[in-house]
């Protein structure tokens, strides 16, 4: 068993992150290096020189530089007694509405070969973290945070709400379009897109049925997200229609319940609760789940915690109780080859 | 084609007698766009309220509904129906969809598109509305529809403060016998839940426009529909062919709006462009011992008594010069007034042209 920890991302990590995307179906993305202002790249690992499981992208603010589009998703009825009419439409309306919000994207984790409860383990640990970082330095970050989760696609790619919607305003091929020009490949074919409210009974079946539909390999992130407090907002993603996920950042249970210590020795014999612990600042932010105590008004942690952390006694730290809905919090990991 | 002359036939305005006719008629006529249900009751009552309609002193409240029919004097028999109703939606709104395009355009990704959306819109409240054409299918290549027509413009002309400065007909969108339409289908029925005649009986009788209001006020993307319905936009039923063409030869417009139940075409005009409109004039009837001369359209100047018919007028001068016969059909006197236009409008457009 590998205890995991959670940093800030390094050059030396950008093929293990590479290999990551590739495996959650997102080869073409890459990610930014050196993060840009704003940006904070958090890596999962089994420590020092250990394998790195899963990444995450933060940003303080999005679409502020290059729009991001979405749409929402509504509801109209249209009844008339006389008729024994009584219809609930979905609509779709184009827009902007999460700009400024912060952002967990990027997220990738290894998964082949990898049993749910560990996917979900390290999801939890990186969604935990960032928040963690977000109340470290809450007036860097938007009142706002949200998550945009991959949608239903087919095993070439395609997504059947872009072919169902999309492919009618917009004739290039979205996988290409995105290799061509990244994430921003959106907020060019939102030029192209219906402005106005869009009916949903007009798109084909398959179309309808994926609306806010989380890809089933992306369940597990969903659940992870949702359990830390995050809700559907009611806003898809233009391409593939994935769920976009919301939170106020100030009612995030790892925000609420997050403090500064100072740290102290524990005694192994003391009652301790499985806390999350996190030292540093943006760019050298790092984290571990730990057995910790109250003494003293300190935080009492055992030697090899500070160790992995990185911190010694006296030290300030950004640490919350971890709840979990994901079976033991051992924050461990099967040892794999 | 059948062997007639145009001086056998004679529009006024529908008569209670009329009734059997008109039934057969409504019986006849394409589903779904007729003012003329096959419904007795009803179709007495709308004779009823054109009689009033002719009578009323009361100018223009808006609305009076007008049916003329077309008799087949040789015959001695109706063969057609033609309406007016003064102010389109005159109790509620009149519904259309207004065609609209846009060009979404990406710099980036090379592309732009041209964007066909349908809006749902009043724009053709409170005009002029033509109604309720038919002319009987062997007459369909006679002269007959030219005057069961545009009569009713020669009538407008002549009392334009009962009627708005523009005017507005609708024609029949594709369907089948049954009544089933594909714009329906992919339009209505998303809304409805059920087919239009369905649609139309459950509704009981209220007007269109109770249907209408539960149709979607958003813009609908026609890139969005299946290509049956899209190829539906702006077709006319086969039956709508020939009032359509007249229409369009007026100079009546059929871009702009479509018929938010079956997607057939609206067609709408300013009245005093069109060209029955433009080359009509008023004139005093003269005696001429023998017909001859280009054809036209002629009627009378009275609204209750109102009738029009086709009769040869010589070229020139400020009396219109008519037979015998023309003026018995008419039932005007030598010295009375009356109001005419040419038959033929090509003469006319040569006419412009060399001018």
């Amino acid at each position: 068993m590998t205890q995991l920890r959670i940093r800030s991302a390094v050059a030396e990590d950008l093929p293990a992150i590479a290999a990551l995307m590739a495996d959650c179906g997102r080869q073409q993305a890459g990610v930014q290096w050196p993060p840009a202002a704003g940006e904070h790249l958090l890596v999962a690992d089994t420590g020092e020189g250990g394998a790195v499981l899963g990444c995450l992208r933060l940003s303080a603010a999005i679409g502020l530089r290059q729009p991001r589009y979405w749409y929402h998703v509504g509801c109209v009825v249209h009844a008339a007694r006389e008729l024994d009419l009584f219809q609930r439409q979905r609509t779709l309306l184009l827009g902007n509405n999460h700009t400024g919000a912060s952002e967990l994207a990027d997220i990738a984790w290894a998964r082949s070969g990898v049993p749910l409860a560990e996917q979900a383990l390290v999801l939890n640990l990186l969604v935990q973290t960032a928040m963690l970082l977000m109340a470290r330095r809450r007036e860097a970050f938007a009142s706002h945070l949200v998550v945009e989760l991959p949608g239903l696609r087919d095993v070439a790619g395609q997504a059947p709400f872009w072919q169902g919607l999309g492919r009618q305003f917009c004739r290039r091929d979205p996988l290409l379009a995105r290799e061509q020009f990244g994430d921003d490949w959106r907020a060019h074919a939102a030029a192209l897109l219906p402005r106005q409210t869009v009916y949903a009974s007009f798109l084909p079946a398959a179309a309808q049925e994926a609306i806010a539909q989380a890809s089933p390999a992306a369940r597990v992130l969903q659940e992870v997200l949702e359990a830390a407090g995050l809700r559907y907002s009611h806003h898809i993603s233009i391409d593939d229609g994935g769920p976009v996920l919301e939170a106020d950042v100030d009612t995030l249970g790892a925000v609420m319940a997050s403090r500064v210590w100072s740290i102290s020795l524990r005694d192994a014999a003391t009652a301790s609760v499985p806390m999350l612990v996190a030292q540093g600042d943006a760019g050298n932010w790092r984290a571990v789940l730990v057995q910790a105590a109250v003494a003293n008004g300190k935080l009492a942690l055992a030697q090899e915690d500070m160790a992995r952390l990185g911190a010694g006694e006296g030290a300030q730290v950004w640490a919350a109780p971890l709840r979990s809905e994901f079976g033991p919090l051992s924050g461990c990991v099967a040892a794999r080859a | 084609m059948m062997d007639v002359s145009p001086g056998q036939f004679v529009l006024r305005p529908s008569t209670p007698e009329d009734l059997p006719a008109i039934e057969r008629i409504a019986a006849a006529s394409t589903f779904g766009i007729n003012s003329l249900p096959p419904d007795r009751d009803f179709l007495l009552a709308r004779i009823e309220r054109s009689q009033h309609a002719f009578q009323t002193q009361d100018d223009a409240s808006g609305e009076e509904s007008y049916l003329f029919v077309l008799e087949d004097t040789a015959a001695g028999r109706v063969i057609g129906t033609s309406g007016i109703a003064a102010s389109a939606g005159f109790h509620d709104r009149f519904y259309s969809y207004r065609n609209e395009f846009a060009v979404h355009a990406s710099e980036a990704l090379g592309e732009s598109n041209r964007i066909h959306t349908l809006h749902l819109c009043h724009d053709l409240t409170g005009y002029t509305l033509l109604t309720s054409f038919y002319i009987e299918p062997d007459y369909a290549d006679t002269v007959a529809p030219q005057l069961l027509s545009r009569a009713r413009l020669l009538f407008i002309a002549e009392f334009g403060a009962r009627f708005a400065d523009r005017v507005a007909a609708e024609t029949p969108g594709l369907c089948d016998a049954n009544g089933n339409s594909p714009f329906w289908d992919e339009v209505g029925r998303r809304f409805f839940n059920m087919d239009y005649p369905q649609a139309e009986r459950l509704a009981g009788g209220r007007s269109k426009s109770f249907i209408a209001e539960l149709m979607p006020h958003s813009p609908i993307y026609v890139p969005l529909l299946p290509e049956t319905a899209q190829w539906a936009i702006g077709q006319l039923h086969p039956d709508g062919e020939l009032p359509f063409s007249i229409l369009l030869d007026e100079g009546f417009e059929a871009d702009t709006y479509i018929d938010v139940f079956d997607g057939g075409p609206t067609v709408e005009a300013r009245v005093a462009l069109l060209r029955t409109i433009r080359h009509a004039r008023r004139a005093v009837v003269g005696e001429a011992p023998l017909a001859s001369g280009p054809w036209h359209l002629v009627a009378r100047t009275v609204r209750e008594g109102f009738r029009a018919t086709l009769a040869q007028i010589a070229p020139g001068g400020p009396l219109a010069a008519l037979d015998a016969a023309a003026r018995e059909r008419l039932g005007v006197a030598v010295g009375e007034a009356v109001r005419i236009a040419p038959l033929v409008l090509d003469e006319v457009a040569s006419e412009e042209a060399s001018a």
